[in-house]
C-alpha cells in the first residue's frame, strides 16, 4: 500500500486513513488484520476510505506491529467475486417522498426523472452510522447528487429514504435529520431482538418500486 | 432468585440502568453506552459485593426517593451528599442493609453530577446485544429501553449478600475528584490539522463553560468559540470522549450514549482516565484540556485500573 497515513483517535484507537475508495479493498484489510488476534484489534469502524481499529482495554501493544500488517497488506481484486444484492422496495408517494418539490428545484428534473434516476443505480453499504442500522449507500447518480438540508428536519418518519451529497441513506427509525427525502421504504433495517441484521457492508443495493397500496401490506421477516 | 427490590418514587433527573457496555457493534450504527463515570459505578458495586460491571443506577438525580420491596443490600457512590433510611442520615462511604417498606432518600449538593446507586445482585435489565446497558439515544436495554420513572419497580437476584458491611477505603471515594474546575488531558484528534497553531494554543488554554446541553450523547461547552479552517469533511468515527467541533464554535464532548460517526471537525478526545472527571462536571462548571500523548494517557489508566483490581481482589469476608 506504499506509506502508511495513520493517526491516533484517543489512546484506545487508530485510524488508518486514504486505503482506498474500494469498498473492496476496505473490507479486505479489515478481514486480513481479523487473522491476527495477537494485534489486539477488538472492533473495527469503516468510514469513508478510512479504516478505524480499536482495542478493547488498554490500548494497543504495538501500534508499529499493525502498521507493519497493513503495509504488507496486497489486496487481490477478484472482480468475479461480486457482493450479495439486496433488493430493497420503495415508495415514491408525495406523501412518503417530503422533499418532492425541493428536489425537482434543486435538480431541475421532474420527479419521474428523478425516480428513474434513483432506481437505475446499484447501490453499496460503505458504511452504517449516524443510528443504528443507518446504511450510507454508495453509487447516487451524480444529476442527484446535492448538499444537506440548510436546516434539518425536526421528524423523519422511520423507513424514510433520503438523499445528501453523494449518499443515498435509509432511517431505520424516526429522528431529527438534514437529508432530502425522496420515499420511503417499507423494510425493517433494524430489529434488536434479531442477531442478524438485513443488509452487511459491502452490500450491493438496487431499489424496487412499489405503489403506496401496498405498502402496508409488505413485511419482511 | 428473582425478587422485586425497589420501587422508586422520585426518579430524579435521566436515571438509567447501567452495566458493561455495549462493545463491538459500532460498525452497525449502535453506541457503547454503559457507565459513564466507572469509578464511582466499580466503587457503587464493590461496596455491595457485586462484580464491577453489574446492573445499577446511574441517575443525574439531585434526588432520588425509593421505597424497599424486599430485603437487600445497598451501595452508593458518586454525586451523592447525604443519604437518608426512614428519615435518619447515614454514612456515604459504607453498605446499607436495607429492610422492607424502608424509605430511601438520596440527596446531592456535590459539585458532581451523576450518583450511582447498586444492590447486592445488581438490578435485572433487558439485554441487547450483549449488554444490559441502556441506550437513551436508541431505546435499548435496560428497563424497556428506558429512563426510570417514578413508580417503576425494579427486580434483582440478591445474590452474594454480604454479611460483612463493606466501607470504601479512606481516600477512595469517589467525591475526591469533583469539582466546579476541572482539567481534562486529551490526545490531539485526527482533524486538529484543520485549525490554526493560534486556536489549538488558544483551546488548551481556556476555561470552557459547561452549558446546560448535557446528556448521555454528549456534553456542550460554551464561552470561547472555536473555528476550524474547513468543515467540510466526511463521516468519520467517533468514541465517548470525542470532542467535535460544529460550524457554531461550541464543542460538543461525545458521551456513552453518542453517535458512532460524526462529521465535524474532531479536534481531541478526552483520555480515558479523564472521562469520569468529565462526566461529573455540572453545568456551569470549567473545563481546561491539556494535551497529552496516547501513552501517557495509558500510563494514567493502568494506574487507575490497578488500584480498582487491587480493590476487588483483596479477600474480603463475604
Amino acid at each position: 500500500m506504499g506509506s502508511i497515513k495513520w493517526r491516533y483517535l484517543g489512546e484506545d484507537a487508530i485510524e488508518i486513513s486514504d486505503i482506498s475508495s474500494s469498498i473492496h479493498v476496505q473490507l479486505g484489510l479489515r478481514d486480513y488484520l481479523k487473522g491476527f488476534p495477537e494485534l489486539g484489534i477488538a472492533s473495527f469502524m469503516l468510514t469513508d476510505k478510512t479504516l478505524t481499529l480499536i482495542s478493547q482495554k488498554c490500548g494497543f501493544m504495538s501500534v508499529s506491529h499493525i502498521i507493519d500488517r497493513v503495509a504488507v497488506y496486497q489486496h487481490k481484486v477478484n472482480e468475479n467475486v461480486r457482493l450479495p444484492l439486496r433488493i430493497i422496495p420503495i415508495c415514491y408517494d408525495e406523501a412518503f417522498a417530503l422533499d418532492q418539490r425541493k428536489l425537482e428545484d434543486i435538480c431541475k428534473l421532474d420527479y419521474e426523472e428523478i425516480i428513474a434516476l434513483h432506481l437505475n443505480a446499484e447501490y453499496t453499504v460503505a458504511m452504517f452510522g449516524f443510528m443504528p442500522g443507518f446504511p450510507y449507500l454508495n453509487g447516487l447518480p451524480l444529476s442527484l447528487s446535492i448538499p444537506r438540508l440548510k436546516i434539518p428536519r425536526k421528524i423523519i418518519p422511520k423507513g424514510s429514504v433520503a438523499i445528501a451529497n453523494e449518499m443515498c441513506g435509509i432511517y431505520p427509525n424516526q429522528t431529527p435529520g438534514g437529508w432530502h427525502i425522496i420515499g420511503r421504504s417499507p423494510l425493517s433495517l433494524f430489529d434488536p431482538s434479531k442477531d442478524v441484521m438485513p443488509l452487511n457492508l459491502g452490500q450491493r443495493v438496487k431499489f424496487e418500486r412499489i405503489l403506496k397500496k401496498d405498502f402496508d401490506g409488505i413485511t419482511f421477516n | 432468585m428473582e425478587l422485586p427490590l425497589i420501587r422508586i418514587i422520585n426518579s430524579g433527573n435521566l436515571s438509567t440502568l447501567q452495566a458493561v457496555c455495549r462493545f463491538g457493534f459500532s460498525d452497525f450504527g449502535i453506541p457503547k453506552s454503559g457507565f459513564q463515570d466507572s469509578i464511582s459505578a466499580y466503587l457503587a458495586n464493590w461496596l455491595v459485593g457485586n462484580k464491577r460491571f453489574n446492573t445499577l443506577i446511574e441517575s443525574y438525580a439531585n434526588y432520588f426517593e425509593f421505597e424497599v420491596i424486599n430485603d437487600c443490600s445497598m451501595g452508593v457512590q458518586g454525586a451523592c451528599s447525604e443519604i437518608r433510611i426512614n428519615g435518619q442520615s447515614v454514612s456515604l462511604d459504607q453498605a446499607h442493609h436495607l429492610r422492607v417498606n424502608d424509605r430511601i432518600q438520596l440527596f446531592n449538593n456535590t459539585h458532581g453530577a451523576i450518583l450511582y446507586l447498586a444492590m447486592s445482585g445488581g438490578f435485572t435489565a433487558t439485554e441487547v446485544l450483549g449488554s444490559k446497558a441502556t441506550d437513551t439515544a436508541n431505546g435499548l436495554g435496560g428497563l424497556n429501553g428506558l429512563p426510570l420513572a417514578s413508580q417503576d419497580i425494579l427486580k434483582g437476584s440478591r445474590f452474594n449478600m454480604p454479611r460483612q458491611t463493606r466501607s470504601i477505603p479512606k481516600g477512595l471515594s469517589s467525591r475526591g475528584y469533583f469539582s466546579k474546575n476541572v482539567t481534562v488531558h486529551v490526545i490531539a484528534g485526527p482533524e486538529a490539522y484543520l485549525f490554526t497553531k493560534e486556536i489549538i494554543d488558544n483551546f488548551y488554554s481556556y476555561a470552557f463553560l459547561l452549558s446546560a446541553e448535557i446528556s448521555r450523547v454528549g456534553y456542550r461547552l460554551t464561552g470561547y468559540p472555536i473555528h476550524a479552517d474547513s468543515y467540510n469533511i466526511p463521516s468519520k468515527t467517533v468514541l465517548p470522549g470525542t470532542i467535535q467541533i460544529p460550524p457554531s464554535g461550541d464543542p460538543i464532548i461525545l458521551m456513552a450514549d453518542g453517535p458512532v460517526t460524526g462529521g465535524y471537525p474532531r479536534m481531541g478526545v478526552v483520555a480515558r482516565v479523564d472521562q469520569p472527571i468529565l462526566a461529573q462536571l455540572r453545568p456551569g462548571g470549567r473545563v481546561r484540556f491539556l494535551a497529552c500523548l496516547p501513552e501517557e494517557a495509558r500510563l494514567r489508566e493502568a494506574n487507575q485500573r490497578q488500584w480498582i483490581e487491587e480493590l476487588y481482589h483483596k479477600k474480603t469476608e463475604r
